[in-house]
């Protein structure tokens, strides 16, 4: 004789959960507020340049350095600091010569004139490199591969990239620098840098103004 | 074997994050997918600068950001946000903001370089600038999200959490910046920007400012607030306007205290302080302001599911529990002890589905409503459900009013 089966276990019927509420409907595509996303971002984003292109900007005229070299400074773009400078040079003497910075805010371009240096260009900017970035930036890093190209207005010059931090504000800068000397000897360095990743949007007048430049 | 996750998705949760038919969503796609290619570009240039010191700098920015994406998750005490959305966000501050901030900051920095000079453009450029070029691009994330997923917003906190994941990802790629190409990008300054960016500055970054501009969302857009929206306007400016203060104080030559680098001996210790006195205020000013929209939603359930006691929808024991998330999980804990797993699971599913009813309840115009109707009967069966299993009726966790009470 066989016992009788188990009782099944107690029913446990859980519900199940309702479709999505009557009423509900479609949302509304909502084009006017996404416009006006649009609209904030773009000026966001934009309305900077759009304000400073209506700034006044002060009239600049060519700056000549030392009978060496004439910039011809961009829009927006002015004279911050001029001064005469002297660096080692590698053979143990001191080279002379004259500094300018053009600024614009959110970059600027370095100008070293050093007549009468002669030498290689390829030389003049190991010697930048290591003794005014060495001593102007912590951490250091300077591009491997460097360029040999020829500028607007003849003159056969190298380039090269680097960044680094300030000292003292601990900003990231980045930079690209051109270095040429003369058929007469005298060498010229571009350095033109910014802050934070900011270099990409000036660098097209930086070569701008770089290739540019006359060299005697 | 693996426990079934049966009522994982809430009835309220129709709104994902893609929907195609709608433009805030193709405008996000868009704008991610243009700004993507720039993110990359900048991350492949970092890892080519420094292999190593790129891959160690994501390492130790995940270590912080996934903590701090988690206490934020939990930090939504009633209804949790969809994960796809919390992710749309987090990318949008991490690739988006950023990339469009570099433009902006940029734009507004000639501006303000043409009306102060250059001398005073070094020294305020950076407050001037990125509070509100940052603080409008990562908000705009948060717009974004709640035009695309409309019904996921309902208040303070759900602001406050998308915010603060948009900022948490802004913050996660601006740090892989600053280890690599300002910290010099080796082992050693990797682990300074860390110490400096992460362990002394963590607590006060973007995700702060941005979590209130999240708040500040949230409160115009309440469903919540009896308010008109024109009211809602003052509390909103002022929770956006704290955070654009907060990154302005931070980035500007104001109460700075940070010693000059090179940093030696006890000057590492003046590094935490320093970036105290200009974060503390602002972190102090969040706790406050979160748990005051505890508090809010706190309130708000309690009066919503008052009101669904009498209709047997809620028992007064169990929203005496709803209202403490710390009572629901030994609620769950307790019941499973005595019933098993499966009480566990339906009393968890009962507790979402009455904070949903208070969400219903919020939405509908009438008592008659077909939705409330119908997540009242929805609540009323799991309850029944529940105590049909063996055990799970006793201890007052489900027990039903006495007919006098109801």
């Amino acid at each position: 004789m066989t016992s009788p089966p188990p009782p099944p276990p107690p029913a446990v019927n859980v519900p199940t959960r309702p479709d999505a509420f009557p009423g509900t409907g479609r949302p509304s595509r909502r084009w006017l507020p996404t416009g006006l996303v649009a609209l904030v971002m773009s000026v966001t984003v934009l309305g900077g340049f759009v304000v400073a292109g209506t700034l006044p900007v002060p009239d600049v005229q060519a700056v000549a350095m030392g009978g060496v070299v004439t910039i011809h400074p961009l829009p927006g773009w002015e004279v911050a600091h001029r001064e005469q400078v002297s660096l080692p040079s590698v053979s143990g003497g001191f080279l002379s010569g004259e500094f300018a910075q053009l600024t614009r805010g959110n970059g600027a371009l370095d100008l070293l004139v050093l007549p009468e240096v002669g030498g290689e260009a390829l030389a003049l900017a190991d010697l930048y490199a290591g003794e005014v970035l060495g001593h102007q930036l912590e951490r250091l890093s300077v591009t491997d591969r460097i360029e040999q190209i020829l500028l607007r207005n003849g003159l056969e010059a190298v380039r090269f990239g680097y960044i680094g931090s300030e000292p003292q504000s601990g900003s990231s800068v980045e930079g690209s620098v051109t270095v040429g000397v003369s058929p007469a000897g005298n060498g010229v360095i571009f350095d033109g840098w910014a802050f934070q990743g900011q270099l990409e949007l000036i660098v097209e007048e930086l070569t701008s103004m770089t290739d540019g430049a006359e060299v005697a | 074997m693996m426990r079934r996750r049966a009522f994982a998705h809430s009835p309220l949760h129709h709104a994902g994050f893609i929907q195609l038919r709608l433009p805030a969503f193709w405008l996000y796609v868009v704008v991610v997918a243009i700004t993507g290619i720039v993110a990359v570009g900048e991350q492949n240039l970092f890892r080519e600068i420094s292999p190593g010191g790129w891959l160690l700098s994501w390492g130790l920015v995940i270590v912080y950001a996934a903590p701090v994406a988690m206490l934020v998750y939990f930090l939504d005490l009633y209804e949790r946000e969809p994960i796809p959305l919390l992710i749309a966000a987090f990318v949008w501050g991490a690739v988006a903001a950023t990339t469009l901030s570099t433009i902006g900051n940029a734009g507004w920095g000639v501006v303000v370089a043409r009306i102060g000079g250059p001398e005073f453009a070094a020294r305020w450029t950076a407050a001037l600038t990125a509070p509100f070029v940052e603080e409008t691009l990562k908000g705009l994330g948060v717009v974004l999200i709640v035009l695309i997923a409309r019904d996921e917003v309902d208040d303070v906190m759900d602001g406050f959490v998308y915010g603060a994941l948009c900022g948490l990802g802004f913050a996660v790629v601006e740090d892989v910046f600053y280890f690599v190409a300002v910290f010099g990008g080796d082992v050693g300054g990797v682990f300074e920007g860390f110490f400096v960016r992460v362990i002394a500055s963590g607590l006060y970054s973007h995700v702060l400012y941005t979590g209130l501009v999240g708040m500040a969302v949230g409160t115009f857009i309440t469903r919540r607030d009896g308010r008109p929206r024109l009211e809602r306007l003052g509390p909103a400016a002022l929770l956006a306007g704290a955070a654009v203060l907060g990154h302005f104080l931070w980035n500007s030559p104001i109460l700075e205290f940070f010693p000059a680098h090179p940093w030696e001996g006890a000057e590492w210790f003046l590094i935490p302080l320093a970036t105290a006195v200009k974060g503390l205020p602002l972190l102090l000013f969040v706790v406050l302001a979160i748990r005051l929209a505890h508090a809010r939603e706190r309130r708000w359930l309690r009066a919503e599911l008052m009101r669904e006691v009498e209709q047997d929808a809620v028992t007064p024991a169990e929203l005496s529990i709803l209202e403490r998330p710390g009572e629901r999980r030994r609620s769950r804990r307790a019941i499973r002890d005595r019933a098993g797993d499966r009480a566990s699971d339906v009393l968890g599913r009962l507790q979402r589905e009455q904070i949903n009813l208070a969400m219903v309840r919020s939405r509908v115009a009438s008592e008659n409503d077909p939705a409330l109707l119908r997540q009242r009967a929805l609540c009323r069966s799991l309850r029944d459900a529940l105590e049909a299993i063996p055990g799970a009726g006793s201890a007052g966790l489900v027990s039903r009013p006495a007919p006098a009470d109801r």
